[in-house]
């Protein structure tokens, strides 16, 4: 059994011929969980309890010395724990694994943020739907010019898919009554020539909002604090009198986007209208196809295109990205 | 549609700018693309985009009428001559289809010479972005566009028997139209026909044959009403567009008939020689009922939220050309003129009241909002859920068409059984919605290959299409994951292929994240997929598969590198009992840790192993997990050697070394035994 002092001895000579790879292992063999002094400190219980208490203070004295020389000696030879000084520590870092959402689907859930935080609820609709839910619930009488903007495929069995979300309104309202707020995100088709900015399948998103006092100024309402929760305070918008079947009156919505265009003479800012949005009051004849009461209820609805809305913000000028998912274009997001 | 500027000022006082006037309309709802002058002809030229419920825009007296009722200003519509017409001259008309043609009415004039219009006309026309040709060509073109009504003009000496029949067109009827371009009829085409063949396509074009030319001495001139639908359909069949169908598709005025003929012949006498004009003959008649509708004043108020004062409504309502037959102080009555067949109700008036007054000047206000009970268990949380864990797991979302080509689905072997195919698809290729995620995702790999993107691991959440017996198809959603070439390592970890166990330890990783466990694994031919494929199965029911790209799908997509793919349910998973996150209590006592290594036959599987350890571990096993496999060198062709990891813990105590050796004693005689694996 070492005692106090001899083990002091032998510490004081290893200290003398201490390398940094050594100190660690003196720490470990002296001041670790089975190292000497440890041993030495459980050993206390082994004595009369009246020699304890200078045999306590005898070895801690003995640790506190042990522990500076070692401090010391490390600030001296730099840290034990530290490898190699020849670390090329311009190798790059390794990264984590990470992948990414779809610019469209990135879209969509930043817009749904929005709504929700309004408490609007989200609602899922069906693509393959009937001309009941897609046109004439809607307000857009068969065989009518007005059909010529919601060009359609019909399948097989003579139904059709959805050539816009708004068919989710009379689905909702069929079942609920208000009030409601509804946001509806999803794929929807039409058999428009393919070019950059022309697809079979693209995505809107609606929303809804439906209660007795709803009025043309909520409407403008909400929908300025939607955009500027997307595109921030200084958003400068316009509401324009426009055409759709299903709502009444009926407003387009223009935002003006400024954008950066280099020329011989320099860069030049130009700006000008876009239109992001098409919405209105929901026509009587909706709520009518929806079997509620004439009169009872107001609301608003608004249909958003997600392609276009993403386009603008990231800045992609061909519609056919999106489809082609190409890694290089994906990982970009 | 082209405006002219100069022609618009005809009919009402402008002194704004014509930038001014583009915006002015556009914020009415006229939406004006451009302004641009026209040099040649000193006009400015407003493009405008007209919504199909305005066909009364498509003209510039319609649109003249607007900017009365944005500026307060009265318009000044042309007035017609009287004149005496020669009774003895004139066609027979005979209508044998009243309700594709509720009226028809023709003028013939007599001995006309004529040259080139005069220059404001022509220069009209060019602004509009037409080419003049003649007098009486020039004329109906502009009528046409100056009151909306369509006109057409025949050589009448070309007629065949001086008769005007509108009819059906015969089976297979051959129609020669002034664009050089043959039309073989259908018997649901309405045509004008002299005693021998269509000289017109009704509303749509007119004939080759009977056509004015420079020639003409004697001249027919129609102005009818159509049945839009009639019209519509024909253009359609012909896809043959011209003014004339797209004003008569969106009706046209009724009372535009008889004016515009009128205005057609006072314009050809004012400009040409007429030698004798005839009589008008007709047949049918339109109806003249107007619609009068009852507006309250309070809806207004209720819908814009913005209080109107009557006076202005009315002003409004009568700029606009309706007659406001009864104020009280509670609601209005207002008769609608006839070339505004868009307004029906009262909200069409309050639409008009807002757009005239101004959408910008109505205030903005964010609703009081009542609370709504919100269903919770909604399938795009679960999307959404997913969407974001993939994304952080090191997978790329994609977003493909959702048709599919039907050859291609049936060279896959897929169950093409309850496809939806589509009628009218936009390309022959993409014939069906689909009804697997995996050609999709083919597409999209072959896609990336070909830019050569060889490392792969993607996932798409979408939805396949299956006929149902009970009417519309079944909608089901899907997760597709697809993983392929190497691992997206760092430079410090070597590189390897992605694998089958990749795969799986994702989909596992998402189920438990959804609150599915004890998952089963079993060995199965699963669509489009082989071996190792399994099926995935989570309280009795099947979630999906996961499994190696087989060959004849590789070969239609023309892929080599392996790809694995797994397809989950997640209607399936959405109707699955959840566990619920819990929490357990953290342990007091430390946990002795023992590894076992066995040398076992290929043919044996890990998890009944892993299985027999838990059962004779019994409650001590805290845990066991498998952390090593080897094959090959060193070890026989039909070994395996598998190692696991236990853990062994007591809530009651710290266990004793010796205890716990009895235990891993136990259990490795059980497992050498059974499985008659070696000990390593």
């Amino acid at each position: 059994m070492d005692t106090i002092q001899q083990l002091e001895q032998e510490f004081s000579q290893k200290l003398s011929d201490l390398t940094p790879e050594t100190a660690e292992m003196l720490r470990i063999e002296y001041l670790g969980r089975k190292g000497k002094i440890t041993q030495l400190l459980h050993r206390i219980g082994e004595l009369p309890p009246e020699e304890r208490k200078g045999y306590g203070q005898s070895v801690n004295a003995l640790k506190q010395k042990v522990e500076a020389a070692l401090t010391e000696h490390s600030s001296q030879s730099g840290d034990t724990r530290s490898q190699k000084s020849n670390i090329d520590i311009t190798l790059p870092g390794v990264e984590p694994e990470q992948g990414s959402c779809h610019p469209i689907t990135q879209t969509i859930e930043e817009f749904i943020r929005v709504f929700q935080r309004m408490g609007f609820e989200i609602v899922d609709g069906r693509e393959v739907e009937t001309e009941k839910y897609n046109f004439t619930a809607l307000n857009i009488p068969i065989d009518h010019p007005a059909r010529d903007a919601f060009d359609t495929f019909y399948t097989e069995k003579g139904h059709l898919l959805r050539s816009q979300t708004s068919t989710v309104q009379v689905r909702v309202m069929e079942n609920r009554k208000p009030p409601l707020r509804i946001i509806a995100p999803g794929r929807v088709y039409r058999p428009d020539e393919i070019d950059a900015s022309h697809s079979s399948m693209f995505h809107q998103v609606e929303g809804f909002m439906v209660d007795e006092k709803i009025t043309f100024a909520d409407l403008k309402g909400v929908l300025r604090l939607f955009l500027t929760e997307i595109f921030g305070k200084e958003v400068k918008i316009r509401f324009r009198p426009h055409f759709f079947p299903f709502t009444e009156p009926s407003v387009e919505v223009d935002m003006m986007w400024v954008r950066k265009q280099i020329t011989s003479g320099g860069t030049v800012q130009k700006s000008q209208w876009l239109e992001i949005l098409g919405a209105g009051q929901i026509h009587p004849n909706v709520f009518k196809a929806a079997g509620y009461p004439k009169g009872k209820y107001r609301g608003f609805a608004f249909g958003l295109g997600v392609e276009r809305m993403a386009m603008l913000r990231l800045g992609i000028n061909d519609i056919r990205y999106f489809y082609e998912n190409n890694l290089d274009f994906l990982s970009q997001f | 549609m082209k405006l002219s500027l100069n022609w618009l000022k005809e009919y009402i006082p402008v002194a704004q700018s014509p930038k001014k006037i583009g915006e002015a309309l556009t914020m009415a709802g006229l939406e004006i693309g451009s302004v641009e002058n026209v040099v040649e002809v000193s006009d400015v030229v407003l493009e405008g985009e007209i919504t199909s419920n305005r066909p009364d825009w498509l003209s510039h007296l319609g649109v003249a009428r607007e900017l009365s009722a944005l500026s307060g200003k009265k318009i000044k519509v042309p007035t017609l001559s009287r004149r005496k017409s020669n009774a003895k001259l004139k066609v027979t008309v005979t209508n044998q289809s009243k309700k594709k043609c509720p009226y028809y009415s023709c003028v013939v004039l007599k001995d006309v010479t004529f040259g080139s219009s005069p220059e404001f006309l022509q220069k009209r026309l060019i602004t509009c972005g037409l080419r003049p040709i003649n007098l009486i060509v020039d004329v109906t073109n502009y009528v046409l566009l100056e009151c909306g009504q369509p006109l057409h003009a025949f050589d009448l000496d070309l007629l065949a028997g001086q008769q005007i029949i509108v009819r059906n067109a015969k089976p297979n009827e051959k129609f020669i139209a002034i664009n050089d371009k043959t039309y073989v009829l259908a018997t649901e085409d309405l045509v004008i026909s002299d005693g021998k063949q269509p000289v017109a396509l009704a509303g749509v074009m007119g004939g080759k044959e009977s056509e004015v030319t420079g020639t003409t001495k004697n001249i027919l001139i129609e102005s009818a009403y159509f049945d839009p639908l009639t019209v519509r359909h024909s253009s359609r069949r012909h896809a043959l567009m011209s003014d004339s169908s797209y004003r008569f598709e969106r009706k046209v005025d009724v009372k535009g008939v008889d004016w515009a003929r009128q205005r057609a012949v006072d314009l050809i006498c004012q400009y040409g020689t007429v030698g004798d004009v005839g009589v008008v003959s007709s047949t049918g008649s339109l109806s003249a009922r107007k619609t009068t509708i009852t507006l309250k004043i309070e809806d207004i108020q209720n819908i814009l939220a913005v209080p109107i004062p009557s006076a202005k409504v009315k002003s409004i309502l009568t700029h606009l050309g309706c007659i406001v037959k009864s104020t009280s102080a509670s609601s209005m009555r207002v008769e609608v003129p006839s070339f505004r067949h868009d307004l029906a109700d009262a909200i069409d008036l309050i639409e008009e009241i807002a757009r005239i007054y101004g959408y910008d000047r109505i205030p903005e206000h964010l609703p009081e909002m009542r609370m709504s009970s919100v269903s919770l268990d909604n399938p795009l949380a679960y999307e959404i859920q997913a969407r974001d864990l993939l994304c952080q797991w090191g997978l790329r979302e994609i977003v493909p068409y959702s048709f599919s080509n039907f050859e291609e689905v049936q060279k896959m072997g897929l169950n093409t059984k309850e496809v939806v195919r589509l009628v009218n698809p936009r390309n022959a290729e993409l014939n069906m919605m689909r009804i697997s995620m995996l050609d999709a995702m083919m597409r999209v790999i072959k896609n990336n290959m070909n830019h050569r993107n060889m490392d792969l691991a993607l996932f798409e959440i979408g939805r396949v299409y299956r006929q149902s017996s009970t009417q519309l198809p079944n909608e089901e959603r899907h997760i597709c994951l697809a993983m392929t070439g190497q691992k997206q390592r760092g430079w410090i970890d070597p590189q390897r292929e992605m694998n089958f166990f990749d795969l799986k330890g994702t989909v596992v990783r998402l189920l438990d994240e959804f609150g599915i466990d004890g998952l089963v694994f079993k060995e199965s031919q699963c669509e489009g997929l082989c071996a190792p494929c399994v099926e995935i199965i989570a309280d009795g029911m099947a979630v999906g598969a996961i499994g190696l790209v087989n060959q004849t799908t590789a070969e239609v997509f023309d892929v080599d590198q392996p790809i694995y793919v797994s397809d989950l349910n997640l209607d399936v998973i959405l109707q699955m009992k959840k566990k619920a996150k819990k929490f357990t209590p953290i342990a007091k006592f430390p946990h002795v840790t023992r590894d076992i290594a066995l040398l076992i036959d290929q043919t044996i599987k890990s998890v009944k192993i892993e299985q027999k350890i838990k059962s004779v571990g019994g409650n001590l096993l805290e845990s066991v997990v498998l952390f090593d496999v080897y094959e090959g060198k060193g070890i026989p062709s039909d070994k395996r050697s598998v190692a696991f990891r236990m853990n062994f813990r007591s809530d009651a105590r710290t266990l004793e070394a010796e205890e716990v050796n009895r235990l891993y004693q136990k259990i490795t005689d059980v497992i050498t035994s059974e499985f008659k694996a070696q000990i390593r």
